[in-house]
């Protein structure tokens, strides 16, 4: 029989019965979902992490300027391959060009000097025995000859001198390398010793240059293996195997303050970092760039191979 | 019911003390009050207010226990019995019809009526078969869904009387049952409970003020300052004006 | 009896409301205001909700997860060299001002994220992709901020609405531009503003030159690696405080990092004094109501459980009787006092003012209590029906 009870215990136990659940729902903790990208994953234990950044090899050329001048032409463009030897940058050169000119009609007139000289010492020795000529006078004609000689070497050697001078003005690459920054322009002025307006490396081999916290450099030995993840390069989870094997190339012996970069006008030492570098063959499927950095894992379980 | 006596004696009180409290506050209820009732006897106790009748049906019906004196049910002493064999004495052997008729408002007249049999511990169906069976006796057949309040005030004395017989008790103790009815309402009611109880394995004791239905009893014990003073066979030969 | 015990109650039904009602009502205040109050308290660890990590790394003095202390940026290096450990992100937090475009300041909460994985980034967006984020001075707010910092705009009808930010709004911080690129859906937070989320290597832009940005570190235990474990080696092997991400707050140990910010919210501020007295008033005048009202069920049934007593039912089938009739009144009244409450909660939640969190022990709370006011007034009345003369059916 149907009773307005049983309605009664009905919404009873149905109200009782939501509230149970929505108590699931409000105490149930929301779910750690993945992130939506692949960390870097550790999956072995005696690990240690360090960041790293990519540079060139050789470490990048901050090419410098020797002399203070108006750049009059730029020869290369970044990512131009340059040889040992090739002009980079050709400073205004048209001072010591005048003063070239100078000297090569100072050479000209020294040699027309010292050619009349030499013809009259050769006339007067030729008949020094004529008695045409004193001793006294036949001496002075010769010396005169030779001052006339020494004139013209010191005319040439100017000459030289302002050639080598103009050749300065042209910056040339030190070594075989590729154009990784130019920093000025046709017209801009270079002052001598400043911000490098060129900066080469060898990039077609890369090393990574890797921070590891001082309490971190106990654990650290010579010839351990690592693996790099490049930043920026985390697929969506589920992605393929993207860990760079690294090869062990030195520690660097000198343990330096890590700047931390603030953007502010100060900088300031944050902490101590011992530098280790590694190197790794640049992968053929994709593009890796000088002063990207890398999560890099050094693996200190393996056995470091003695050298 | 075989485990009480066959003696004719139903009821019998021999030197029954009873008072309340103590001191100066003490109050003497019954004073030595003898009293008899046999099998098949409707016996009435009448007397002036505060004389001690309803303290006497009380010790009767075992809801008390006097300080003094005994107590006889069809043959088993209640004075000495503790409260659960009280209790289970009067669940047994006793029927109640209340002077407020007593039933309970938020159940149905058979709900009411079946409560005695369940206190007993009969099966539902066992219980609703007997409450209907008396329901059928006291005329209220047809009422039995309906609530109490529903009724009549003689219907639901007669709700009160299926109840206290429904159990079918040795003992049928009615505490001023017509008080609440009219003339002849409440001599329906008398003539019900006198038919319903003529029996020899039965006793009925009425406490009652009422002496328009004295002619119903078959003997009528008078109270006076807690002891009876004298019983009659007739109620002619009471005294109506000290009532 | 039972049964008859059973109609009995449920036979007035006047009554039956009316008691029905004082249970119900002191139910649902007993389980709405506690709800109340705990979701306003789980506000304090918002951050833990919002930013998803097994494990969060912090400096040592930190207490709770509004309170950032800063870390060095080789800490991160430090932690991802400990055995254990899948993973390490760094998370910056600070709470900053942002100019919005009609000039207003208001409070945020930065969250720096970490660009490359993303990782304790928001679960939902409404609008937008994460990896916007990507973009130069971009940031994701939450829709509290998106509303909270949106337009003031005046209708035709003169009445003043706010356009919430969308995607393609502009506000600064720090002088610098701030583009949204997209809305999430995170809960509130009690202390800093809505949440708004960038990339952690922006966060130094963002927040005033400020030397160290790495607030905290999110770390992933590798699998099988137990996380309060590995919090304990974090914690040998660097020196810095590890913290596990449940939010259960009722269990005692010391790793959650949101029942440490609960239980410390709960010492050292006056929140859980202040709304604490309004649910301690709640429960009280719920005990009361209900107390009174089943009472005087009890004490107006008194009359009939005496005639059923002189009838010679025994002290315990009346006991039995009065507490099936008290435990069934007070599990209805339970289950509709909870069923309002959770209805109410409901209602709140999806407008996400004001908090409700209905623990599991909220609703046993509450139920316990209910019978248990229900069980003393049973017991009352039984103590009044055995104190109660047989005789007295006698007199009128």
């Amino acid at each position: 029989m149907f009773k307005k009870r049983h309605l009664l215990i009905a919404l009873a136990l149905a109200g009782a019965g939501a509230a149970l659940q929505l108590t699931r729902g409000t105490a149930s903790e929301t779910p750690t979902l993945p992130p939506a990208y692949a960390p870097a994953t550790r999956d072995k234990d005696g690990l240690i992490a360090a960041a790293g950044l990519v540079e060139a090899v050789a470490e990048n050329t901050q090419l410098g300027s020797p002399t203070s001048g108006t750049v009059q032409k730029v020869h290369v463009k970044v990512w131009d391959k340059v040889k040992a030897g090739d002009p980079v940058i050709t400073l205004d050169d048209r001072d010591l060009a005048a003063q070239l000119q100078v000297q090569l009609a100072g050479v000209v007139a020294a040699e027309a000097t010292a050619e009349r000289a030499d013809d009259a010492a050769k006339r007067w020795t030729g008949i020094k025995d004529s008695g045409a000529v004193s001793a006294g006078d036949l001496l002075a004609y010769q010396v005169a000859a030779k001052e006339a000689r020494a004139r013209l070497a010191l005319a040439k050697a100017q000459v030289d001198q302002t050639r080598v001078l103009l050749d300065r003005l042209v910056l040339r690459a030190p070594i075989d390398a590729t154009v990784l920054q130019v920093n000025v322009r046709v017209g801009e002025f270079v002052a001598a010793g400043l911000k490098a307006p060129v900066v080469l490396g060898d990039i077609a081999r890369l090393q990574i240059r890797c921070d590891l916290d001082e309490q971190l450099a106990p654990r650290m030995r010579a010839g351990l293996p690592a693996k790099g993840y490049l930043k920026g390069e985390s697929s969506r989870v589920g992605g393929g195997e993207r860990a760079i094997p690294l090869k062990f190339v030195r520690i660097e012996p000198y343990v330096i303050p890590k700047v931390s970069l603030t953007g502010g006008s100060a900088e300031r030492v944050d902490t101590r970092v011992l530098q280790v570098i590694y190197q790794f063959d640049r992968p053929a499927d994709r593009a890796i760039f000088v002063g990207q950095q890398m999560d890099v894992y050094i693996d200190t379980t393996a056995d470091a191979p003695r050298k | 019911m075989s485990a009480l006596s066959a003696h004719s004696v139903a009821v019998r009180t021999r030197g029954i003390d009873m008072f309340f409290g103590d001191g100066e506050t003490k109050v003497t209820a019954l004073k030595q009050a003898d009293f008899e009732a046999n099998r098949g006897e409707l016996v009435m106790l009448v007397g002036p207010s505060g004389c001690g009748k309803t303290t006497l049906l009380s010790v009767i019906a075992g809801t008390l226990t006097p300080q003094a004196g005994t107590v006889e049910v069809f043959g088993q002493r209640l004075d000495g019995l503790g409260q659960e064999e009280l209790t289970a004495f009067r669940r047994k052997h006793l029927g109640f019809v209340f002077q407020s008729f007593n039933l309970i408002p938020t159940l149905s007249v058979l709900e009411n009526v079946m409560v005695p049999l369940l206190i007993q511990g009969a099966a539902q169906s066992v219980a609703e078969a007997k409450a209907r069976a008396i329901l059928e006796k006291v005329g209220l057949m047809g009422r039995e869904d309906g609530r109490p309040n529903a009724l009549s005030g003689g219907q639901q004395q007669r709700v009160a009387i299926a109840r206290a017989l429904v159990h079918e008790p040795s003992l049928l103790i009615c505490d001023e049952p017509t008080s609440a009815l009219d003339k002849d309402t409440g001599a329906q009611i008398m003539q019900m409970v006198r038919d319903l109880s003529r029996s020899p394995d039965r006793c009925v004791v009425v406490v009652t003020h009422d002496h328009r239905i004295f002619r119903f009893a078959d003997r009528i014990a008078e109270m006076e300052d807690g002891r009876i003073r004298r019983v009659v066979d007739d109620p002619s030969q009471l005294d109506a004006t000290h009532l | 009896m039972y049964r008859l015990a059973l109609n009995m109650l449920f036979g007035d039904r006047a009554k039956l409301a009316m008691l029905l009602c004082g249970l119900a009502f002191s139910a649902l205040l007993m389980a709405q205001q506690t709800s109340v109050f705990f979701g306003i308290m789980s506000w304090t660890y918002t951050p833990v909700h919002n930013i998803r990590a097994r494990i969060w790394v912090s400096d040592p003095m930190v207490e709770q997860a509004n309170d950032a202390k800063p870390l060095r940026d080789t800490d991160l290096y430090r932690v991802r060299s400990v055995d254990g450990v899948a993973w390490a992100a760094p998370l910056h937090t600070s709470f900053v001002q942002a100019r919005m475009q009609d000039g207003n300041f208001k409070l945020i909460t930065l969250i720096g994220l970490d660009a490359d994985t993303f990782a304790g980034a928001p679960a939902t967006l409404s609008a937008g992709r994460i990896e916007d984020l990507r973009l130069p001075n971009t940031v994701i707010v939450d829709e509290w901020g998106a509303q909270l910092m949106g337009r003031p705009v005046v209708g035709p009808d003169g009445k003043e609405t706010t356009v919430p930010l969308k995607v393609g709004d502009t506000f600064e911080v720090n002088d610098l531009e701030a583009r949204i690129v997209g809305i999430c859906k995170v809960r509130r937070a009690f202390t800093g503003g809505p949440f708004v989320y960038t990339t952690y290597d922006r966060t130094k832009q963002y927040t005033l030159g400020a030397r160290r940005t790495l607030s905290f570190m999110l770390v992933e235990p590798q699998p099988g690696v137990d996380a309060s474990a590995l919090c304990d080696r974090i914690e040998a092997d660097t020196g810095l405080k590890a913290w596990t991400s449940d939010t259960v707050i009722w269990d005692w140990s010391d790793r959650s990092l949101a029942r440490n910010t609960f239980w410390w919210f709960w010492k050292n501020t006056g929140i859980p004094f202040s709304f604490g007295t309004a649910v301690a008033l709640g429960l009280f005048v719920g005990i009361a109501v209900s107390g009174q009202t089943f009472y005087s069920f009890v004490l107006e049934n008194l009359k009939y459980f005496a005639a059923i007593k002189a009838m010679g039912a025994g002290m315990g089938v009346i006991a039995r009787m009065l507490l099936v009739q008290a435990f069934t009144a007070g599990l209805l009244g339970f289950g509709l006092g909870v069923g309002m409450a959770q209805a109410i909660g409901r209602a709140m939640i999806e407008k996400g003012m004001p908090p409700f969190v209905m623990f599991p022990q909220i609703f046993w709370a509450t139920l316990a209590l209910v019978l248990g006011i229900s069980l003393v007034s049973a017991v009352i009345g039984i103590i009044k029906v055995s104190r109660v003369d047989a005789a007295t059916v006698f007199r009128g």
